[in-house]
């Protein structure tokens, strides 16, 4: 069982789902509906404020304005007081996004970097796939043939450079020779894909780059894919979902484990990052 | 923070302090600007080490910081079909196809580099798929390199450059060594660890085929003259375009003369023999073993001096230990 003190970095782009997340995730915590519940205050829950009266009326909250960017801690612990800090860095997703564009790393990024002995990375598998290319359509072939839009083509490449210049800052920091933190991908709004893969499955299928990338510089031990459905279902921003409304927000979502199983506890893929710290 | 670096090695602020420097505000070789209210800014954010591009000279020291590297020096005429190749690898690679039997991919400092190739072939929402464009002349000393790590089920790191350099350096080093133009093609000559020399089918058999040929030959006489028992491969590019035997055998009968062994390769990425039940419109098995052969190792031999027999009775001096 783990023991000591650990603290998880939740790193995730824009749209992918991390308010949402967090309001289920708090919910949750602060009912001890799983493994992981709320361990004293956390330091700012006001972005995701808004998000649980929006679920609470079965409406989808809006998304995270980008000036809300104070850091948000929030102490955890299990049923035998092992704890950790999950921190919420980034809750619109556009400093992750800014930092690959100006390829420049802001010093409280690096030092959360620096400090942070675990990581949680959140991706939305419907905004990344593989697109047709000549080596798999006719160089004369047009967009009749084509039908994902609007979507970041590029998305995998950017995914590794996120993970490789994480990476090479970590291992410029002092921790440079120890092993790196263990890693958890949360392959979200998992409800939108409509298949009965494990997540490693879906993630070899939709970025197989990131698939090897993570293959060659994690071992098997350090590294977990989730899948996490953090709604159930789709809600809409203007019309509400009564069922869900009455049913309550806390009844719905769920976590897919590494093995494929299905569980209601979405803070698996927390406790799987205590259990490996140093 | 604005300043410049008067070091020549050195692309700061592009990229972080070439020597290292934390904070490169702080570095001798910056000479510091101070912003437009005159004072000073204290360095709050810190520059990543490399670009994303395509890599120059000046990044060499940041890939082979690990070990060196093996450079692919990727050898032809303009239009040859030399940047879609590499193309075709990322492409390859992003489909998570094994290109390198055994190895993964672990990495790249030139992720933006190969995107902005692989982006001419991808398709896109109301375009024809395109190959990139023409490699441009430009007056750099040594060519782009596309950086590419891999690695093996052990973890054991790879790291692999390819050269992307326009097809007129080889022709200008082709009819002169020492041509300033051709300094690109000289460090590729020198430096690169293994060669894809690009035989342009398409050329070969066009309405210039009688000049195309006499400078593959030049540009084979050249290469073969710097190659010094490096691997070298004959690439037949474009080879969806028939090309008469003639022409084939005496370019081969150039190279059997010239070089001690060498590979062949014939590779197209245009849509010919498309086949219904098949998952790629070209054959991806050929532009597989190619790149197989790319990212082989390539150990250079070096000689090493025999041990003549002493007449000293001394160990320590005959042999250095006892």
């Amino acid at each position: 069982m783990p023991t000591g003190s650990s603290s998880i970095l939740l790193i995730g782009e824009y749209d992918v789902g991390k308010t949402v997340y967090g309001a289920q995730l708090l919910r949750r915590l602060l009912t001890k509906q799983g493994k992981l519940r709320m361990h004293g205050l956390a330091s700012n829950l006001q972005p995701f404020e808004a998000a649980l009266h929006k679920l609470s009326d079965g409406l989808l909250p809006d998304h995270t304005p980008t000036a809300t960017f104070s850091e948000s801690v929030w102490p955890v612990a299990d049923s035998e007081e092992n704890r950790a800090e999950l921190i919420w860095p980034d809750y619109g997703g556009e400093q992750v996004s800014t930092m690959l564009e100006s390829r420049l790393i802001p010093s409280e990024w690096k030092n959360r970097v620096f400090s942070c002995n675990a990581w949680l990375v959140m991706i939305r598998p419907s905004q990344v796939f593989v697109r047709d290319d000549i080596l798999t359509k006719s160089a004369v072939e047009g967009a009749s043939a084509f039908s994902r839009r609007n979507a970041d083509f590029a998305k995998q490449a950017q995914l590794v450079e996120l993970l490789q210049t994480l990476i090479f800052f970590w291992r410029i920091s002092e921790n440079r020779h120890a092993a790196l933190p263990p890693l958890a991908i949360i392959l979200s709004c998992w409800d939108e894909l409509s298949n009965d893969d494990t997540p490693q499955d879906v993630l070899r299928n939709h970025a197989p780059l990131l698939d090897q990338f993570l293959a060659a510089n994690y071992l098997d031990s350090s590294l977990a894919i989730y899948g996490v459905s953090s709604l159930s279902r789709a809600l809409d921003k203007k019309e509400p979902d009564p069922e869900f409304s009455a049913k309550g927000p806390e009844n719905f979502g769920y976590a897919i484990m590494p093995n494929g199983e299905r569980t209601s506890d979405l803070s698996a893929p927390l406790y799987f990052l205590m259990d490996r710290r140093e | 923070m604005t300043g410049r670096c008067e070091n020549p090695h050195c692309d700061y602020p592009d990229v972080q302090c070439a020597i290292g420097e934390p904070d490169a505000t702080k570095c001798k070789h910056l000479s510091i600007r101070a912003d437009d209210e005159g004072n000073e800014q204290a360095p709050d954010r810190t520059l990543f080490p490399w670009t994303g591009r395509t890599l120059g000279l000046n990044d060499l020291h940041f890939v082979a910081g690990r070990k060196k590297p093996q450079t692919v020096g990727v050898i032809g005429m303009a239009a040859a079909g030399k940047t879609t190749l590499l193309g075709a690898l990322y492409l390859l690679i992003c489909r998570g196809e094994e290109v390198f039997p055994g190895h993964v991919f672990a990495g790249s400092f030139s992720l933006d580099g190969w995107e902005n190739i692989a982006s001419f072939l991808r398709l896109t929402p109301g375009q024809r798929i395109t190959f990139p464009p023409h490699t441009t002349t430009s007056s750099e000393r040594g060519p782009g390199l596309l950086h590419l790590r891999m690695s093996d089920v052990t973890s054991v790191y790879r790291d692999f450059l390819f050269t992307d350099a326009p097809g007129e350096w080889f022709s200008k080093w082709s009819y002169e060594a020492e041509a300033r133009e051709a300094e690109g093609a000289r460090w590729i000559a020198e430096n690169a660890d293994r060669f894809a020399l690009f035989a342009d089918c398409k050329a070969l058999s066009g309405p210039n085929a009688g000049k195309v040929r006499g400078d593959l030959q030049f540009l084979i006489r050249r290469l073969a003259a710097s190659l010094g028992g490096r691997p070298l491969a004959l690439v037949w590019s474009k080879s969806d375009h028939a090309l008469d035997g003639e022409t084939q055998d005496a370019i081969r009968e150039l190279l059997s003369n010239s070089v001690a062994s060498f590979e062949e390769f014939s590779i197209s990425v245009k849509c010919n023999n498309f086949d219904e039940g098949s998952e790629y419109v070209v054959d991806v098995d050929a532009l597989k073993s190619l790149f197989h052969w790319m990212l082989s190792s390539s150990v250079r031999r070096v000689s090493v001096a025999k041990i003549q027999p002493s007449v000293w009775d001394d160990c320590f001096l005959a042999y250095g230990s006892l």
